[in-house]
Order: structure tokens, then sequence, then C-alpha cells
């Protein structure tokens, strides 16, 4: 079932000014529940903007985003629940850490929804678990933490909300390499422990590739291509196309069909590359 | 979008004024609104009003938009000329129980109106006709002198010329936080004031704290420029005094003159 | 003037960190030559950002010293000496940038040497053009994007014409069309311009550009030598939290299912041609 749908969906910066742009043109969109998106594009082709519709930061100026069926603007007084479904995380999120402690930080969101103090705590707590920051960590200020750390109490401070999707923006961004793997590792483990559906904002295609099963591409505010990652992937040399750039797995795949070798147009992973190679060394031999 | 306001907006053009030299503009302005405050009489008030006129037309700005320079003041304007009107005592035209307006009521009220509109009016034209950068430049200048009491021009300039490249930067940032807190459900529109202020203190703390931050790494930027609190340094666009400045700062002396003659003999 | 950096025994541990805090420097001995192009890779912690740091003298040895040139960077009358052979280039763009235009603010760094109109006003042209951003002289530094903030404080620092010009994690918050923007400025500083570039990173794919690599871990030197060198010790580098090329990793998996391939692979093209050659023959 589609848990989340955009019909549609128009949006125009600075509208009725002289500087109006399109931003987001006719986006047609649905998520299934459980899913694992990755929205990839060149810059400013609308990612943040289409994921600030998905919570009703940014309102449509025609279109609709439907959440479980449900149009979020049917009451737009309400749209502060929405943000308790679907939970969105933007770029350096540690930067939003206010709190004295890491708990209060983490409760920040149960809070808003007016649960009652045992809820919230056993929130917080399974929340913190999921991110693997020890119960020691809470007591502590944000500002004690290193920075890693830091990221992972503003992503509990997300999954503490139990929304039914979770929006992250770059949730990797700024990590080194083993900071990225831990985090989208934590991310992807949390969405099939909880059944939560995943969307995340990438640039790095090595990462969409890992972790996701679904793609959504846009270019100038268009949908160029949606479905499976494997499929999109597949088109590799479109990607380039609009400017992105391929995994270097790709790249290679791509140049060895180039030269007349036959070798599948889906791979894109250093696990499937490896796969490939040894089933093709096996064959001629 | 948002981060495009500057504040004391800005019109670039090539007019006479915008060309002249920001110290002059700074001083003559200052000058320009002691006389508003001297002018007594109609004869004053007509002065420094045709000078207006005439700063405003060597500008090319709009008088529509001098107008607009007006708008924010305007309650306290009309409050004020409507106070002046009920309450000086004279010769009445008009009496109401215990409400009554006077000739002098109308005369001081009309005057008082006249002149705080010259005064917003000819403050503005300096900062539309001048650049924050050149404002900073001038005032540096300007201060250069009081710095054997101690004040350093050259300091305050550079804390005018970073805070101003901050504010699109800070402004940017508080709609992040504020789009982040709100994603966790945060109500910034509800409940009284005080709620509202409280409400809004997860927005107001992490600002303060990427300013600290900001500025800490800044300071180590400038550090690695060479730049050192009062050691000499030089300046990309130096300022010069042309013609056209002498020209105004002549014309203002001798309008200056004009105005306490009328005052005197007036 | 050759901007010739020396690390001998450096140690550092912030003051006011008490005795049983470990070293965040711990004995570095590191030389970089004229000219050279050093990429410097750790994971977050390792002390890389501190090394940084101790080179343009923001921070100096608890033990140990640094020399810039021969001229030890804990004399505090050598300071400026030092700053003007050694420029810095920060993780955040915004936090670098001083004035609202960008003229005035490559302009700041000759403004605080204290050079005449003149002079300042030919090395804002020179250093724009350098940084392929001539023309944008009065364009407000704050509709940039993230990749032209990097090249407008590139453009800054090189007005100051220093030696060797010290980059941490410049990338690290651009996308990826700003980092090949910045990449591209530091490739042409150090092979048309001749800079001495320190470039703190961590992603392989930037370390792989460079002329050497060094790896630390724990405040210490792991790892110094050519890229090709530094990345077949695949083992090593995983067993300190750093990653290698997809190509490398992908090498270094065959080889170990028995796979005659070369052990230096770090490009697209080597790996394809090396591919190539096994699936033909």
């Amino acid at each position: 079932m589609a848990i989340i749908e955009t019909r549609n969906l128009i949006y125009d910066y600075s509208q009725g000014t002289p500087f109006e742009l399109r931003a987001l043109d006719d986006v047609c969109l649905s998520i299934e529940e459980g899913d694992f998106l990755g929205i990839i594009g060149p810059t400013g082709s609308g990612k943040s903007t289409l994921v600030q519709h998905l919570n009703g930061l940014l309102r449509p100026v025609s279109g609709q985003v439907l959440l479980e069926g449900k149009d979020i603007w049917a009451e737009p007084a309400k749209i502060r629940q929405v943000r308790f479904k679907v939970g969105m995380m933007f770029q350096y999120p540690e930067y939003q850490l206010f709190e004295e402690t890491i708990y209060k930080d983490i409760a920040f969101g149960p809070k808003n929804m007016g649960l009652d103090e045992d809820e919230i705590d056993k929130r917080v707590r399974e929340a913190a678990s999921f991110v693997d920051l020890p119960q020691a960590c809470l007591e502590k200020s944000p500002y004690h933490l290193s920075g890693g750390e830091m990221r992972r109490a503003a992503i509990a401070g997300i999954m503490a909300m139990r929304p039914k999707v979770i929006v992250l923006d770059e949730p990797a961004a700024g990590l080194d390499p083993y900071g990225r793997e831990a985090i989208m590792g934590q991310i992807r483990d949390y969405g099939k422990e909880t059944h939560t559906t995943v969307v995340i904002v990438s640039h790095s295609m090595e990462e969409i590739t890992r972790w996701t099963n679904s793609v959504l591409v846009l270019d100038k505010g268009r949908v160029l291509m949606a479905g499976p990652t494997e499929e999109i992937f597949s088109q590799a040399a479109k990607l380039e196309e609009i400017g992105l750039t391929i995994p270097q797995i790709s790249k290679v795949f791509m140049q060895l069909r180039a030269q007349g070798l036959d070798v599948p147009a889906n791979v894109f992973t250093v696990e499937q590359a490896e796969r490939e190679v040894l089933r093709l060394l096996a064959k001629k031999s | 979008m948002i981060s495009d306001i500057t504040i004391g907006q800005y019109f670039p053009a090539g007019s006479l004024l915008h060309r002249m030299d920001p110290r002059v503009k700074i001083v003559l302005t200052f000058v320009y609104v002691i006389m508003v405050f001297m002018a007594q009489n109609v004869y004053s008030i007509i002065l420094v009003s045709a000078l207006l006129v005439l700063m405003t037309v060597l500008s090319s700005i709009s008088f529509k938009q001098i107008a607009l320079s007006l708008k924010p003041m305007l309650l306290v304007i009309i409050f004020t000329t409507v106070l002046n009107l009920f309450i000086v005592e004279g010769d009445y035209l008009f009496v109401y129980h215990f409400l009554h307006i006077s000739v002098q009521g109308i005369q001081t009220a009309a005057s008082f109106a006249v002149r705080f509109c010259c005064f917003i009016a000819g403050a503005s034209l300096l900062t539309y006709t001048t650049s924050m950068s050149s404002l900073s430049d001038g005032l540096e200048k300007l201060l250069m002198p009081l710095k054997r009491f101690n004040v350093q021009g050259d300091v305050i300039a550079m804390i005018i010329t970073i805070t101003l490249r901050f504010i699109p930067t800070l402004i940017e940032e508080i709609e992040k936080i504020t789009n982040a807190q709100k994603a966790r459900g945060a109500d910034l529109e509800s409940g009284g004031f005080f709620q509202r202020v409280r409400a809004h203190m997860p927005i107001i703390i992490p600002l303060f704290i990427s300013s600290f931050r900001r500025a800490d790494e800044l300071s180590n930027a400038i550090e690695c420029r060479c730049y050192a609190v009062g050691k000499a340094r030089s300046k990309l666009h130096q300022l010069r005094l042309e013609n056209k400045d002498f020209a105004a700062i002549v014309i203002f002396i001798v309008l200056f003159c004009l105005l306490i003659f009328l005052n005197i003999v007036l | 003037m050759s901007g010739k950096i020396d690390a001998v025994d450096l140690r550092f541990k912030y003051r006011g960190q008490g005795e049983d805090t470990p070293f965040i420097l711990d004995g570095v001995n590191l030389s970089v030559q004229e000219g050279e192009f050093v990429a410097v890779l750790g994971r977050n912690g390792c002390g890389k950002s501190t090394l940084a740091k101790q080179f343009c003298a923001l921070l100096l040895p608890s033990g140990g010293h640094v020399y810039i040139d021969g001229i030890d960077t804990a004399d505090e009358e050598n300071i400026e000496k030092i700053h003007r052979i050694v420029g810095m280039i920060f993780q955040n763009p915004d936090n670098q940038i001083v004035s609202s235009i960008v003229e005035e603010d490559v302009a700041f760094g000759p403004e605080n040497l204290n050079l005449p109109p003149n002079e300042i006003k030919e090395r804002v042209e020179e250093a724009l053009n350098i940084v392929e951003m001539a023309g944008y002289h009065q364009h407000a530094t704050h509709k940039l994007s993230g990749g032209q903030k990097q090249r407008i404080a590139i453009a800054g620092i090189i007005a100051m014409r220093p030696k060797c010009i010290v980059l941490d994690e410049p990338t690290s918050m651009l996308d990826p069309k700003g980092r090949a923007e910045v990449m591209r400025t530091i490739r042409k500083l150090n092979e048309e311009v001749g800079i001495t570039i320190v470039l703190i990173t961590h992603y392989m794919d930037e370390a792989a550009s460079a002329g050497r690599v060094v790896v630390m871990e724990e405040g210490k030197i792991l790892l110094d030598g050519k890229p090709k060198e530094v990345f077949s010790q695949v083992e090593l580098l995983k067993s300190v939290h750093l990653a290698v090329p997809q190509v490398t990793e992908l090498a270094y998996r065959l080889r170990k299912a028995g796979v005659d391939l070369p052990c230096d692979i770090t490009d697209v093209d080597e790996c394809a041609e090396a591919l190539a050659g096994l699936l033909r023959s």
C-alpha cells in the first residue's frame, strides 16, 4: 500500500513576484509502506523542496500530498499532527540540539505530541538504543558529545516520535567512511525492525545503491525516473547525462561493455561486481 | 527570498549623491538634521524643505520612494501632530467641551509634521544613496581623530562590516533551525506572548551556540589572514574628496548661515 | 621562501587537559617539500585537523617543533611571517568570509598586509582569475553557492601569495558539483601556480589525486607514501576505519579469491583495463 503519495504537485518559489521560480513541476510519486527510498538529483533539482512537502512544512501551489490516502492539507489547522507521522531530519541536525541533556532533547518530539512521562521515557530509551547511544550518554549535555554522537542523538529525536515515515536529508553528510556505514546501517535496521518507511536524500550514489531498494530521480523539478534501485542504476548513462556521478563500479562495467564484453548492465556495488567477475571467469574456464 | 533583506535599503545608481564621498554625506546629513530642528519659522521651514527636494532630485531616488520612507513613522507623525493640535493654547478656532484647536496649535502641528518628515526623509536619503560598506568606510575615517580617546574606529567599522555580512546568513540559519524544530512538532504560533517566547527557545539557543562557533572559526580565519587589532592596514578603495564634495560643503555652510539669519531676523 | 614544512617530534595536547588524557598529536615527524601535494587521511579524531592548525601556527606544539621554512612556529615574533607563507582554508565556507562583497573579501588579506591600493587591486584580479571567478567582483557573497564560497576563500588566501596552502576538509560540506570545482582549483594551484598543498580529507578519491598520502591514527603517522602504495594496504586501512576506492576494494577481494590482478589499482580506467584483459584472454 502506498503510504505517501503526491499527485500533480506543483510548487513555485517567490510566488507572485518577478522572481517566481517553478521548483516542482507536476511531481507524482508513490512510496510503498516499508520501502527504503532514495531521492537523487543534481543540485537545484528540487529534492529538498519535495521532501519538505511530505511533512507539511511547505504547502503545494497546486496538487495534493496524501498520507495513508488522506490529503494532509484537508484540515490545515491540524498540519502539526502530520509531522508526528512523517518525521523529518535535515542536514547537519546536530546544530539543532538545544536542551540541557540528550535525554530531554530526544524527548522534545514526544513531548510535543502530548505523551505522558512514562511513555516518553520508554520511547527515548528505545530510540537511543536504535542508534547505539549508551544510556550513560543520555544525561550528558549535547555539547559534551562528539559530532557523530550528536548526529545520532538528533536521529533518535525523530525516531522517538515513532513516525510511520522517516525522511532524512543527507543523514551521513560530513561523517568519515566508518561513521557513514554505521549510521546508514542503524537507519536500515530501524526501518526493518519497526516497519517504518525510510526516505533518504543523498548525493552519494554509492550510498544509494548500497542501502535503498527504490529510487526517485529528480531533474529540474520533474521526476525523471522512479523504480527499483537496480532498474534505475542499470540506466547509468542517463544518470550521468543529468550530471550525477555514478558509482565507480558502474563506470567500470560501462567501459567493459563499450569494449564489447558481455557483462550485465545492473552491476553497481562491489559485492555484485565481485560475484559477476568470478562467475564470468568460472564460465570461461 | 527573505535573505535579500538588507538594513537601511540601498538603491544602487550613478547619481551625484551616490558618487559623493561618504564622510561628507554622513556629516552633511547630520548638519541637515540640526538645520531641520533649528527651523523655527515659515521661511526656514521652506528652506529645509526646498533643500530636501533639491537633494532628492540630485539622487535619482523617486519622490514616491521618499514618501515610502515615512511609512514606518506614519503613526508617530500623526499621533504627535494631533497632540500638538489639541494641546497648544492661544487664539481658539474651535472649542468643544475640553477639546480646543488654536491657530498656534495648527501652526505648531504643521511645523512639527513637516520638520519630522524632512528629518526622516533626509536620513533615508543617506542610506538610499550610500552602500553599507561605503558608510562603514566613511564612519571609520571620521572616527579616526577619536583614537586618542580610545575610540577605535577601525574596529567599529570591522564589527559593522562583519555584522552586515552575516545578517543574511543568520536569517537563513533561523529558517533552517525553525524548520527543523517544526518538523519535531514545535508549536510556534499558539498561546499568549510568554508561551510563544518560550516556544522559540529551541530556535534561539541553537542560534546562539552556532553564532559562538562561527565567531570562533571566523577569528581563526582572519588571524590566518594576518588581521590584528590595532595594526595598520590599507584599503582597496581609498576615499578621496572631489569638487562635488567641496561644493556640497560650501552650499551647506551658506544655507546654514542663512538659516541662522532667518531665525534671528524673523 | 619555499614553503617547506617540517614537523619534528610534534606532540600536542590542549592546555588544561590532564596528565592522563592522551596526546592528540603523539610524536609526529613529517616533512612537506616545496611544490608537493600531500593528502592527509584519517578517521575522525585521529588528529589530522589539529596537525593542519599546527602547520599554520593557529596551535603551537606542546612538545617538539614545527618549522615553516626553517622558522619555528613557537616563536611569537614570527607569527605574521608564518601566516604569509602558509595560508589556511577551513571546512565551513561561510565562516571564512568577512565581507558582503566578493572583491572586498578577497582584498581583506592584502589590506592586512598594508599593501598599496594599486597592488591590492592587481592581486584581487589575479586571484579571482585563478579560481575562475573573474567578473564576480561586485557579487554578494551570501548569494554564492558552497563551491563558489570556498573558491572565494581560496582567492582571498592566494591574494596574499602564500607558498603553501593547508586545506582542512574543504569539500566536506559541499555538494558533488562544488566538490569538483574546489578540487579542480586545488589541482590547478599545485600544478600551474606551483603552490604546495596539504589537503586534509576523508574522501578517498580526493586523496587519490594527490602526489603523496599520509594516513594518521591516534595522533601518529601510520602510512606515508604514494597513493598506490597506501591504498594497496587495504587491510590496514580498514583496521583504522578508513575505506578505499570501490575499484581498489574490488581488486582486493578478487585477489583474495585467487584472481591475478595488480595490487595497486586506484582508478576506474586501470580497473576496467585489468578486468578486460582477464575476461578476454
